[in-house]
């Protein structure tokens, strides 16, 4: 009987269809490049660590430990390359299980190095995204996997090739949850043993000042917040902060009230990018593997008139060596995606270039924190309308049936 | 992969979770916190509510044979790390062990590093020799009442670059 309502938790919470998680795979790959911009961005580049020498490696307990010092430039930019080259596989779902799990150590490695200086970015979750897909099937439909399948499928009808994915597979989304959960509630712990809770004690507004003077994230709503000197709200704050960060592991009990958790998440991100120019932009990428990606891919299929297949006539057309055409069509594909990301980097990296912050915030993140938060908004408040609409006509067709003659 | 299977996992993946806490838990008391791991930050520091706060930073400076001190822009001379990096960086490389309570975070020191820094004072300053390099460690005190902060100087890590400088013969 436990064992059925596990079950049911781990394979009946979501129930996302192939085209649903390949909707999530395109988004969190086309994040990856666009915004984390590998080899471009500083947070994601070897290149300021190339020549520094190996008595500043200063690794962090694990794997670095196996390495002696920073990555030569050779090395350095081979990661970068691969590591584009994987993100543009993973979009256009090329090899999506290989791809997958590349990607994800290719970022351990890369984040590995940079936080071989005496700091590290807690990105984990972002890193272990396409690791933990990489079961799902998220390859399975919108990648060009799929097409290979169709081609050889329309060449022997009658002999299927195995399939290079598995169907949609609804546990791996499950189990990313229980590690965000999980990983989230860490934070909300460790404030617990630091004295959040003591209503003597006001953390939230000791880290603005430190980030605001120590810092200098002065920007956006910081020089703002520093003003309030109110001991009843920030000490709101701390609590809610708490309740928050340890409530998200019980939130994994359930679809609705994880995804809600994952929309509270991204409004509390907002608020911690406003008021301390800190953004975790990484974990948006991650929340939004909760979203109903069913319902966006959807939408965007409204109103489409032809078949997905018809793309299929141009890789495969019944003659001999249409799969090894489909297979290198989608290689050259890859190859040529990653290579233009490699050499020339995300447009969205103007953006930092024109609107410069006073703080160490980049215009883009900003973009994405912003957008994020106002879809949430949007959404949460379509929603909140729907359900409040649906309880008035169950309360109207109730009322009608009570004063029914 | 059958349920049994995927249950199984799903309790392994629970129990790693579990111990690789209890780890970073242990060796977060000495040896700093693991990569990767899976945690959040955890932004542990509380802030006593009195009216001074007390915030520990952090600057360099060069000291010039021409008798000049300067201050040294973090950006360039760790030029394309992060920002969010420096402060960390400082504490694990640039800190006195007065401060930290081990020598293990005056790394700067070793000949290596001095050699590099060196490097990137004569880069950052091509019309000026470096003799010394200070990591000048603050605690900066802001008074909530009158609005004002106040710097003093806990300790200063020297980094003597004379010995490079003589062997360049400069």
């Amino acid at each position: 009987m436990r064992a059925g309502r596990i079950d049911n938790w781990i394979h009946g919470s979501f129930r996302p269809s192939a085209t649903g998680l390949g909707a999530y795979r395109i988004f969190y790959a086309a994040f990856a490049l666009l915004v984390v911009a590998p080899g471009h961005d500083a947070y994601a580049s070897l290149a300021g660590f190339v020549g520094l020498p190996p008595s500043m490696f200063t690794p962090p307990p694990g794997p670095m430990q196996l390495f002696s010092g920073f990555p030569r430039r050779f090395t350095a930019e081979s990661i970068h390359l691969l590591l584009n080259l994987s993100l543009a596989a993973l979009l256009l779902g090329y090899r999506t299980r290989i791809s997958s799990i590349v990607t994800g150590v290719l970022f351990l490695v890369l984040f590995g190095f940079s936080y071989s200086i005496g700091k590290i970015n807690h990105n984990i979750l972002f890193v272990l995204v396409p690791i933990v897909m990489s079961a799902s099937g998220w390859g399975s439909a919108l990648s060009l996997d799929a097409l290979r399948r169709a081609v050889v499928a329309e060449r022997n009808p009658e002999t299927p090739e195995p399939s290079l994915e598995p169907g949609a597979v609804s546990w791996p989304l499950m189990l990313l949850g229980l590690i965000v959960g999980f990983a989230i509630f860490t934070a909300g712990f460790a404030k617990i043993l630091g004295g959040w809770l003591d209503p003597t004690t006001h953390a939230a507004y000791g880290h603005v000042l430190k980030n605001v003077f120590v810092r200098g994230r002065g920007a956006l709503l910081a020089p703002v917040i520093v003003g309030i000197e109110s001991g009843v709200i920030w000490e709101i704050f701390d609590y809610l902060t708490v309740f928050f960060e340890v409530g998200f592991l019980a939130a994994c009990a359930h679809r609705r009230s994880l995804r809600l958790f994952a929309g509270l998440a991204v409004l509390f991100h907002f608020g911690v990018m406003m008021t301390m120019n800190i953004a975790f932009a990484f974990n948006l990428a991650v929340y939004a593997a909760f979203v109903d990606w069913d319902r966006i891919a959807g939408a965007l299929n409204r109103g489409r008139t032809t078949s997905p297949l018809a793309s299929v006539q141009i890789l495969g057309d019944g003659r001999e060596g249409s799969p090894l055409r489909a297979d290198l069509l989608g290689f050259l594909a890859v190859l040529s995606l990653g290579a233009a990301f490699y050499l020339v980097g995300s447009p969205l990296l103007w953006l930092d270039r024109i609107f410069v912050l006073d703080s160490d915030l980049s215009a883009r993140e900003v973009l994405v924190v912003t957008t994020g938060a106002v879809l949430v908004l949007i959404f949460g408040l379509r929603r909140s309308t729907a359900a409040v609409r649906e309880s008035v006509s169950a309360a109207r067709a109730h009322l009608r049936r009570l004063i029914a003659p | 992969m059958g349920r049994e299977s995927v249950r199984t996992l799903f309790m392994v993946a629970a129990g790693v979770l579990l111990l690789q806490y209890g780890i970073i838990a242990l060796l977060s008391l000495g040896a700093g916190e693991p990569w990767p791991a899976v945690i959040q930050p955890g932004f542990k520091n509380v802030w006593d509510g009195k009216d001074t706060v007390r915030i520990p930073r952090a600057d360099l400076e060069v000291r010039m044979a021409s008798g000049r001190t300067l201050p040294v822009p973090l950006d360039q001379l760790f030029d394309g790390i992060p920002a969010s990096h420096h402060l960390g960086l400082l504490r694990a490389q640039f800190q006195p062990a007065s401060i930290s309570g081990t020598s293990s975070t005056e790394r700067a020191l070793s000949p290596e590093t001095r050699v590099w820094l060196f490097e990137r004072m004569d880069r950052l300053f091509p019309d000026e020799q470096a003799l010394l390099m200070l990591a000048v460690w603050r605690e900066m005190q802001f008074d909530r009442a009158s609005q004002e902060s106040t710097t003093r100087v806990i300790d200063t890590l020297v980094i003597d670059f004379e010995e490079h400088a003589r062997r360049t013969d400069r």
